[in-house]
């Protein structure tokens, strides 16, 4: 019900239509409008990023399900204006695959979004009794680890400073700093007169 | 569908159950992803996660 007193600071009719709103994000041409660069985004800045995939594991531990988890990623990203809501509907699925790929890797025991009300009940009594299936974590194999730690280290390298134009050099020039006798030309001294 | 929820809800259960749509449905949806880099078979492989054998 409408407080008496809101009737005076209530919006008059067609003040939306007069408010400024090119400032929202998603008002402006989205920031991937490519799908490839979108995918990349996604994979990039949030699949890969630790704490954010830290916090899909403790969302999906406290009952979000993996759909939650991806409609809210996708609702994000447009509203930041990163994707369209069109490009959303197509990276949904890819980033679920690769989402619900990596809960199973880590060995969690997860809502996919899709359950019948059977498994909705079993998943809330295994919760309700902290009993959430730990399943084996997926471990790299050998050859697998030794390309990670390539790549790390690769990642992780100095890149090299200069070149041929920044390389160290010993002759060093010795530039008189006496303003008294001006100029970079020395003045005969008095023995050489 | 309502919003834009239930757009991504349907648009995830078409890419995964890619393989129970009939032949059409599942030629568009084929169709809409092979046009890029990281179509569905780019994707798979990206997820495919062999488990190590077990050494005894």
């Amino acid at each position: 019900m409408i407080k008496r007193e809101d009737f005076f600071t209530m919006p008059i009719p067609g003040e939306n239509l007069t408010s400024n709103v090119s400032g929202w994000a998603w008002h402006k041409p989205p920031k991937y409008p490519n799908f490839d660069d979108a995918f990349e985004y996604f994979l990039e800045d949030v699949l890969a990023d630790k704490d954010r995939i830290n916090s899909a594991v403790v969302l999906s531990r406290n009952g979000f399900s993996a759909l939650a988890l991806v409609q809210n990623l996708m609702i994000q990203a447009v509203g930041a204006g990163k994707i369209s809501p069109d490009m959303a509907l197509l990276q949904a699925g890819p980033v679920y695959k690769i989402l619900t790929s990596m809960l199973n890797a880590l060995g969690e025991d997860y809502m996919s979004g899709y359950e019948t009300k059977e498994e909705l009940k079993a998943y809330a009594e295994r919760w309700e009794k902290n009993e959430l299936k730990q399943k084996k974590p997926f471990t790299l194999s050998k050859e697998q680890e030794a390309e990670m730690e390539k790549i790390t280290e690769e990642a992780t390298a100095e890149v090299p400073v200069g070149g041929l134009m920044g390389a160290k050099s010993d002759d060093t020039v010795q530039i008189p700093m006496d303003m008294s006798r001006g100029g970079l030309v020395q003045e005969p001294t008095e023995e050489t007169k | 569908m309502n919003d834009l929820f239930d757009a991504i809800r349907e648009s995830i259960y078409l890419y995964m159950n890619v393989d129970e749509l009939t032949p059409r449905k599942r030629q568009r949806v084929i169709d809409t992803y092979s046009r890029h880099v990281y179509n569905m078979d780019a994707v798979t492989e990206v997820t495919s996660l062999e488990p190590e054998a077990e050494e005894e």
